[in-house]
């Protein structure tokens, strides 16, 4: 079932007629005066979403500043493990009136694993709002306390234990996890951090595969312990949560959430949308918003988020390679 | 929790909520009294604009409805032996009789008063049973929930009056619709026949409102009409004897008690809690001869039944995240284009949305018993609009819905395809709600599925290490051998005796 939705709130209570009347005026606009009207924001993934909640705290951040002249709306088209979002993002005129905030699985690793409708080398990168850090989480009352123990008792009893993983950016990382342990574990697929995470609640998987905005909650009530956190660094929002490098384990794993355009996007524009961009993402309403979500804020420009998507795009087909 | 529903009535302070809730209920209403469009084709078509909303405002807008229109069905039941709602066709066997006898007002003021109390009693148990029954929903793995939706789904066409083949043809339909578009855990594309269009999958907003909206407008369009006569009772009428008031209350608590109990498990709640009831105050009366002529207990039994159950019904869908009634799945979907994925996380997150759901469910049933009494007339009155002048309106209303809602001129070819094949199999007898809550239940069916095979390793002996699926497992299985009884016997009767007249017909 798909249940893909425009969300336009702060509209009155209108009926279905006006409805439509306020989508029909999609004139076009007059070069040289961009934003002539609102800028669409397509998010590839349902509302409620941790990138969904980003992308909602990133417009609203943008709207309620003003200088941007426009608003931003977020529009939510979800499906294909994003890619459904991220092709009607990268196929559309690119006039500056849809931009897309996906994360980078379906630039880095769907392209690897099923045959796609857009180009991802070239999607121009408007910059990098936040990333999210993959994390192995247990119950409360998970006899496991460190990666070592997961590896010990996964080790004893080869392929029993249970890891629920989901999406290729967390199953991707479970499985470099099992190549650079020796280890092997039953994996269930979950849709995503809240289905993971009601499942740890309830006993019923040894693991989860989870990013660190879908975990912060239950973390931060102590319902679930995390063993570990693939950054290069430990988080600040997650401060007693080591990493796994530290735990020896040479695993570094973040979903990287971009702003991207349709190739070929006119400077004059990309510089407008730029700007307006970090201008939010530094700000500290934005900030205050992303550490209550468990996202950490990066903020790195257009050049620099395309190189790490160049990087984990490769090392992405190096793993999926070596699994076959 | 005397604060947190505080708060939740606080919100109501929002104009804009209180204004909802009368647009809800009156809607409901509304639906409710004119037969063949029910609350469902109202949610239905008003799911276009919930996004618009917000998760608070839709919930406080689909509970009007519902609510409003388990009252507004017993209005026509009563006055004029027209069920408006499945739910209330138990109503009109002693609710007309008594209205035959002068005494619709009493009738009409001890229905509404039932209701209310149930529905306050409902409220109060929900209040207290969800957050709960959250703490013990969230043991729940894969395995439960997969025994919970086959539960959902085969208890609604087990018990469902009505053909229970056809039933099940429709849950096939619905499950097979639904997995059109992108698998979800491969990203594979299925049944789309190269079409891009079909990636998404169908839309469910143009599909429930083809299969409710647009064909029940055009089944009630399509019906031969004749104003009908109707007398609504003056104000000064409305008042019961002490006798019947004396008479009702008991049979409303235990109407209560019942109709929430059946509300919270699996199957068409509200429509057997009547019957239910019925059949239960006709038992324990000291004159079981006076039901079918005019008894106010089988009219106060089944009316506080019906609410309840209708109150209850919101427990697993906000605890489970499993809507067990196709109006749920209204109200599911409503949920989910917001953004909100109720399940058992859902009280202790949201504590806000849920008391606030709570408040508004309370003052909805407030403003129907304020409401409805002297607006008895006014609704009744509304029965001579004849529907040919209504429908086109219905219909046109659908159509700009569903184009709004993604911009797709798919969608609305989607709903028209889907409204003519609704009508046409409604007119053979096929029931279109378990079609809708196939659509909706597939995709946690299929995930549930698949996570509890990876989980078992294809081993069915693993099931037996998970008691509370082999409970739900086995009730079902109880149910499906007495309902294939149940009908053994229906059929004895109809050969040695007339033809049984069907005891409702589903929505």
């Amino acid at each position: 079932m798909a249940v893909s939705q425009i969300r336009r709130r702060g509209f009155a209570v209108v009926l279905a007629a006006a409805a439509l009347l306020a989508t029909s005026c999609d004139r076009p606009a007059n070069e040289g005066e961009y934003p002539a009207r609102d800028v669409q924001l397509i998010v590839p993934y349902p509302a409620g979403s941790a990138i969904d909640t980003t992308a909602q705290a990133l417009a609203d951040v943008i709207n309620s500043d003003g200088t941007f002249g426009k608003r931003i709306q977020v529009v939510n088209r979800e499906g294909g493990g994003g890619s459904v979002g991220t092709t009607a993002t990268l196929n559309a005129k690119p006039d500056g009136y849809t931009i897309g905030l996906v994360p980078d699985g379906p630039l880095t690793l769907l392209p690897h694993a099923e045959e796609v409708s857009y180009d991802p080398d070239a999607a121009t990168v408007l910059g990098e709002v936040t990333t999210s850090p993959v994390m192995f989480v247990v119950p409360a009352d998970s006899p496991y306390r460190s990666i070592d123990d997961l590896v010990q008792a996964a080790k004893a009893k080869p392929k029993t234990l249970t890891m629920g993983d989901g999406p290729l950016n967390y199953s991707i990382p479970a499985k470099k996890f099992e190549q650079l342990t020796g280890t092997q574990f039953k994996h269930v697929k979950f849709d995503g951090d809240q289905a993971t995470v009601t499942a740890l609640l309830g006993n019923n998987i040894d693991v989860g595969v989870m990013q660190l905005a879908g975990a912060v909650a239950q973390l931060r009530a102590g319902k679930v312990r995390a063993l570990g956190i693939a950054s290069a660094e430990p988080i600040d929002i997650a401060k007693d949560v080591p990493t796994f490098t530290e735990q020896d384990v040479d695993l570094e794993w973040e979903a990287y959430n971009v702003v991207i355009a349709p190739p070929d996007l006119p400077k004059a524009i990309q510089k407008k949308l730029t700007d307006t961009l970090t201008k939010a993402v530094k700000s500290d309403k934005f900030t205050a918003a992303s550490r209550k979500l468990g996202l950490v804020v990066s903020g790195q420009d257009g050049a620099t988020a395309k190189s790490r998507l160049t990087d984990k795009s490769a090392e992405a087909a190096d793993i999926l390679k070596s699994v076959g | 929790m005397l604060d947190d529903l505080g708060a939740g009535f606080a919100a109501f302070a929002n104009p804009t909520f209180l204004m909802l809730a009368v647009i809800g209920v009156v809607l409901g209403t509304l639906v409710g009294v004119l037969p063949g469009i029910g609350p469902i084709g109202a949610m239905s078509v008003l799911l276009g604009v919930t996004t618009q909303l917000g998760p608070t405002g839709s919930l406080i807008l689909f509970a009007g409805i519902y609510f409003g229109s388990t009252y507004g069905g017993s209005t026509t039941s009563i006055l004029l032996n027209v069920p408006g709602e499945a739910s209330s066709v138990v109503t009109a066997l002693d609710g007309y009789e008594m209205t035959k006898r002068g005494r619709s007002g009493p009738a009409l003021t001890i229905a509404a008063v039932s209701s209310f109390v149930a529905g306050t009693i409902a409220i109060f148990g929900l209040m207290m049973f969800a957050p709960w029954l959250s703490g013990l929903a969230v043991e729940l793995g894969p395995p439960e929930y997969l025994a919970l939706c086959i539960a959902g789904l085969g208890l609604l066409a087990a018990l469902s009056s009505g053909s229970t083949a056809k039933s099940i043809v429709m849950i096939c339909a619905g499950l097979a619709i639904a997995t059109v578009g992108i698998d979800p855990s491969r990203g594979d594309l299925r049944f789309t026949f190269g079409s891009d269009a079909l990636a998404e999958g169908f839309s469910f907003i143009a599909l429930v409102m083809g299969v409710f909206g647009v064909a029940e407008a055009l089944t009630l369009a399509g019906r031969k009409w004749r104003p009908p006569a109707v007398k609504a009772p003056r104000l000064r009428e409305l008042l019961p004897s002490k006798q019947e008031a004396r008479e009702a209350t008991p049979a409303a608590l235990r109407g209560s008690g019942l109709g929430f109990l059946l509300g919270l498990v699996p199957g068409p709640a509200a429509v057997l809690s009547t019957f239910a009831s019925y059949v239960t105050e006709r038992k324990i009366s000291r004159r079981p001869e006076k039901f079918g002529s005019g008894a106010i207990a089988g009219v106060a039994g089944p009316e506080a039944a019906n609410n309840a159950a209708a109150g209850a019904a919101f427990v697993p869908l906000l605890v489970l995240g499993i809507p067990f009634a196709p109006t749920m799945a209204l109200v599911l979907a409503a949920l989910l284009l917001n953004g909100v994925v109720p399940g058992p996380t859902f009280v202790d997150d949201q504590p806000e949305m849920f008391w606030t759901v709570i408040a508004a469910m309370y003052i909805a049933n407030f403003m129907l018993l304020v409401l409805n009494l002297p607006l008895v007339g006014l609704f009744t009155r509304l029965l001579a609009i004849p529907p040919q002048a209504l429908m086109p309106f219905v219909i046109g209303l659908c159509i700009v819905g569903v184009y709004a809602e993604n911009n797709s001129m798919v969608d609305v070819v989607v709903m028209l395809v889907a409204s003519l094949l609704g009508f046409v199999l409604r007119r053979s007898g096929f029931s279109m709600a378990p079609f809708v809550l196939a659509v909706v239940l597939q995709p946690t069916l299929e995930s549930s599925l698949r996570q509890t095979l990876a989980l078992s390793d294809g081993n069915p002996g693993y099931l037996l290490g998970r008691p509370v699926a082999m409970v739900i497992l086995g009730a079902i299985l109880v149910a499906v051998i007495l309902s294939v009884r149940r009908a053994a016997v229906v059929r004895k009767q109809a050969r040695t005796d007339e033809p049984a007249p069907s005891a409702s017909n589903p929505k």
